[in-house]
Formats: structure tokens, C-alpha cells, sequence
């Protein structure tokens, strides 16, 4: 499933934050927006998500659109229950303080799998996001980075085709953040989706992207938009091989 | 474990000085009995100690403390249904809860009697203290669920959303236990409130089992040393279903559910 907006215009004042803003997102990439804070990339997911609607134009988003053929690929379950959901991965983990990590990845399950398929998912995905011996634990007994892996083992565990984040890793230290991306990177692998992140870290986009945007001025437009054509070694913090991408993003994202 | 430590000194202080503070108040109704030396007005503790234990034996006392505790248990668990239902809304939409406000505006300055004698008007003696309570208690029930629907995180809420929870599965995973440790507090206050109240009406409407009807009774017999028995009583019980209650929430704190 890929998404994207067609000539959208939104204000929340009277400052324009969307005119004609046109953007498209490949089925199965992992997109990484970047941009100054209040540009509007936390709205742009909103939109996707169904939770706020543009004053004017197109959103195609697997919370819109009609069920069409295409078939994401299927691990436990029914594949046709993919099509229609999006999951969300939020800058805080946002976990039922009083259910454990494996109801909270449960639950929004319960209604659209079997009670066994329903278990099968809830112990794939937290065995992948290394969860495994603390399902019964509950949130407050976990440490922050073990709160956002139950929060991406929902959002994975959740038969969605789109996969949001918003600065999922923000309050995480720098080794932190890089196990959480090759934890998300893993999931990826596990069941691929359409991926739309962001973030402040131009270091994260690189280690995390397939395609880098950088979004910035009022109304808001795309400054930069690049593939990262990078090997996984390549894309380390230290590598010398990122560092004129890296170079790259920071300039378009200080001008 | 240091922490553990203080805590059990400092619960071992506190008791000491409650025990203290219970002998005082003891000892200060001796002297003033004395003073008074008459047991119409102000008989000492003995004596109603020993009456207690004379009604105790007596054929009123069980019916009379299952009565009255009945009475407060219905208007509590009247009042829950009620306050969910209309404190939910109201947490919810501002309009609806400015809507409510003059009822319980209106409700909340209304004096107990009066209450208490317009309902005598409306209802059998049985229903009366129920009632009555059963409107004291309610407005506190409300607000309190208005508050816990208030609490609820609105991140969650937005999480509830996207992962497309039905209205339901976001009342039953989101707001119920949200509301669930103010819904507590406020039935630990309306207990309280709820025993007042039951055995203020109990005095004026005259049920048969009522531990308002005792001390209505021995008042009117001049029995001043059985009226504080009567009184003894409820206030042990009362304290006895805080306590219970207290204990409840502790455990519940505990688990992780408050």
C-alpha cells in the first residue's frame, strides 16, 4: 500500500502550514521526513493517520482507501486484514499503565485475529523486539527503551500496511537509539510495511531511511528530497561513506 | 530496604500517639462526666460501655446494625451506576456538564433535613434513608468520575484512535480504569457521608431495623446512657467500613490498578 497527499491546504491560524502540498511515499520504502520543529511533519502524519483532515485536497491512506488487490505479505493470519490500518509509533510509548507489555500488544488485536493468531502475533513480535521473558511485566517495570520496543511490537503486531513514527526515538541516548532502529530494521525484515518517520537526526535518517525529505519554510515545502543508496555498514554514525549526505541534510535543514 | 525500615518505625510512632490521643479522649469524657455527675446529660464512658454491651444482648441490636448498614451499602452502590452514567458524558462534553451544573448546585445546598422530611413526604419509611443518602452521595460520585474521565491521558486516547479502538473497547480500556482509583476515593468520602445521613434519617422516618430508631427510642425514654450506646455503635461501625475500604485500596494500589 503506498500513500500519499494530493495538493492539501490546512491552517491552524491564519498562517497558511499547507498550500498545494503534494508528496507520495512507495509501498514498502521507509521514508524519513525531516524538518525544523513546527513545520508541520507531525500534522502531515495526522493526516495519514485519519486524526485531523486538511482544509482542502487528496489523502490516500490505507485509512481511506478501499481495499484494492494488493497482497502484503503474510506471516500469521489473514493478509486482506492488512490493507485497511495504519499503526502508529508515538514519541512517548503510550502503553495502558495497567495492562502488561503483552495485553498492551494484545489488545488492539483481539477484535481482528483469532484468540491463537492473536497469541501466535503477540509472542512473534515481542520475541523480535526482545521482549520475550517480560510480557508479563507491567510499563512502569520497564525501562524507557524497553517501553518503546512494546510500543514498535504493537505497532508491528498491528495488521497495518502503514507504519508512522513520530520521533519515536527522541528521549532515547544515541546507543539506544541505534538498537531501536536495528530492532525496527529487524521488524522490517520480519514484515516489511510502508514506513514514514520523523525525526530531528539527520544521522537517524540516514540509518534508517530508504529515502530522506527534508521539509522546511511557511507553507511548508520539500527543501530536499534524496534516496539513500547506502550499504547497512555505510550508514553506521562514524562512517566516513554518510558523511556528505549527512553534510547535505544539515545545510538544507539550517537554510 | 532502609525505606521499609523507616516507614514501620514511623507506622509504630503514629500508632502510639493515636493510642494516646484515644485514652485522652477517654479520660476527658470521664472528668466531664464527673463534673456533670448526671446521667441524663453526659453519662461517663463505663456506663455506656455496659449498656453496649446490654443492647448487644438484646433482641435489636444485630437487625438494628444490619439494617442501617444495608441502607448505606444500597445508596452507595445505587449511586455508582448513576454517577458512571452521567459523569462519563459529562467528563467528556463541557456543554453537558455546564448543562448539570445548577442540578447540582441545587442538590448540594439543600439541606440533609430538608432532604430528609420532603422525602418523608414521598416515601416509605424503609426508602427514606436510602434516598436521602443515596443524594448526598451521588453528586460526589459525580464529580469524582467527572475528574477521573479528566485525568485520562490524551495520548492514549489519540493511540485508541489510530489502532481503531470501537467506543466501547476505548471506555473499557481507557476510561474505566482511569476513573477506577477516583471512583474509590470517592466512595471512601460518600461512605463516611452515607452513614451520617442514613442514621439522620433513620431518627426522623422510624424503621423497624435501624440503628436511628434506637437512639430515637432511648431519647425519648430519657435513656441518655443507652442514646450514647446507640451512638458508640455507629460510630465503630462506621469507622470499621472505612477502614475496610482503606484496606481495599491499599491492595489495590498495590497490584498497580489505582
Amino acid at each position: 500500500m503506498s500513500a500519499s497527499l494530493e495538493s492539501i491546504t490546512f491552517s491552524y491560524t491564519k498562517d497558511q502550514l499547507f498550500k498545494d502540498f503534494t508528496i507520495h511515499f512507495d509501498r514498502g520504502s521507509v521514508t524519513v521526513l525531516l524538518g525544523p520543529s513546527g513545520c508541520g511533519k507531525t500534522t502531515l502524519l495526522h493526516f495519514l493517520a485519519g486524526l485531523r483532515s486538511p482544509n482542502s485536497g487528496k489523502i490516500i491512506s490505507p485509512v481511506f482507501d478501499d481495499v484494492t488487490d494488493e497482497k502484503p505479505p503474510k506471516i500469521i493470519g489473514d493478509s486482506r486484514k492488512f490493507l485497511r490500518r495504519t499503526s502508529c509509533v508515538f514519541q512517548e510509548p503510550r502503553l495502558f499503565p495497567w495492562r502488561t507489555v503483552s495485553e498492551n500488544v494484545r489488545i488492539p488485536l483481539c477484535n481482528l485475529f483469532s484468540a491463537s493468531e492473536t497469541k501466535d502475533r503477540v509472542g512473534y513480535f515481542l520475541a523480535l523486539v526482545g521482549l520475550d521473558g517480560k510480557e508479563d511485566a507491567y510499563p512502569e517495570e520497564l525501562s524507557g527503551g524497553q517501553r518503546q520496543r512494546a510500543s514498535l511490537a504493537r505497532a508491528f503486531a498491528f495488521p497495518s500496511s502503514l507504519v508512522l513514527m513520530d520521533e519515536p526515538f527522541q528521549s532515547l541516548d544515541v546507543p539506544l537509539r541505534i538498537q531501536l532502529m536495528d530492532v525496527t530494521l529487524g521488524l522490517l525484515k520480519a514484515e516489511p510495511r510502508t514506513v514514514i518517520a520523523v525525526t530531528h537526526d539527520p544521522r537517524e535518517a540516514i540509518y534508517l531511511g530508504d529515502r530522506v525529505v527534508v521539509l522546511g519554510g511557511q507553507p511548508v515545502n520539500i527543501v530536499l528530497d534524496r534516496p539513500v543508496v547506502l550499504s547497512r555498514t555505510d550508514r553506521s554514525y562514524s562512517s566516513s561513506a554518510s558523511a556528505s549526505l549527512e553534510a547535505l541534510l544539515f545545510s538544507a535543514l539550517v537554510n | 530496604m532502609d525505606q521499609s525500615g523507616m516507614n514501620a518505625k514511623k507506622n509504630i510512632n503514629s500508632t502510639l500517639w493515636t493510642i494516646l490521643g484515644s485514652i485522652a479522649v477517654l479520660a476527658l469524657w470521664e472528668i466531664a462526666s464527673r463534673t456533670f455527675s448526671s446521667a441524663l446529660i453526659l453519662p461517663g464512658p463505663l456506663p455506656v460501655i455496659r449498656n453496649l454491651f446490654k443492647l448487644a444482648a438484646g433482641p435489636h441490636f444485630l437487625p438494628a446494625i444490619h439494617g442501617s448498614f444495608f441502607r448505606v451499602l444500597f445508596s452507595l452502590f445505587l449511586a455508582i451506576p448513576f454517577s458512571l452514567l452521567i459523569g462519563i458524558p459529562a467528563g467528556l462534553n463541557e456543554r453537558f456538564n455546564a448543562f448539570l451544573r445548577p442540578v447540582f448546585s441545587i442538590i448540594s445546598a439543600t439541606p440533609v433535613l430538608s432532604i430528609i422530611l420532603i422525602a418523608l413526604l414521598w416515601f416509605g419509611q424503609d426508602q427514606v434513608p436510602v434516598f436521602a443518602a443515596f443524594l448526598m452521595v451521588f453528586p460526589v460520585m459525580t464529580s469524582n468520575t467527572i475528574a477521573g474521565v479528566r485525568s485520562s491521558d490524551p495520548g492514549l486516547l489519540e493511540m485508541t484512535r489510530v489502532y481503531g479502538f470501537t467506543k466501547l473497547d476505548t471506555l473499557r480500556h481507557l476510561y474505566f480504569p482511569a476513573i477506577a482509583p477516583y471512583l474509590l476515593a470517592g466512595a471512601r468520602t460518600s461512605l463516611a457521608l452515607a452513614w451520617k445521613v442514613v442514621v439522620a434519617a433513620e431518627v426522623l422516618s422510624q424503621p423497624t431495623n435501624a440503628l436511628g430508631t434506637g437512639m430515637q427510642t432511648a431519647k425519648a425514654q430519657l435513656e441518655t446512657t443507652e442514646l450514647f450506646a446507640w451512638t458508640v455503635v455507629t460510630v465503630v461501625f462506621a469507622g470499621m467500613c472505612d477502614l475496610a475500604l482503606a484496606l481495599f485500596w491499599k491492595r489495590k494500589k498495590n497490584v498497580g490498578i489505582a
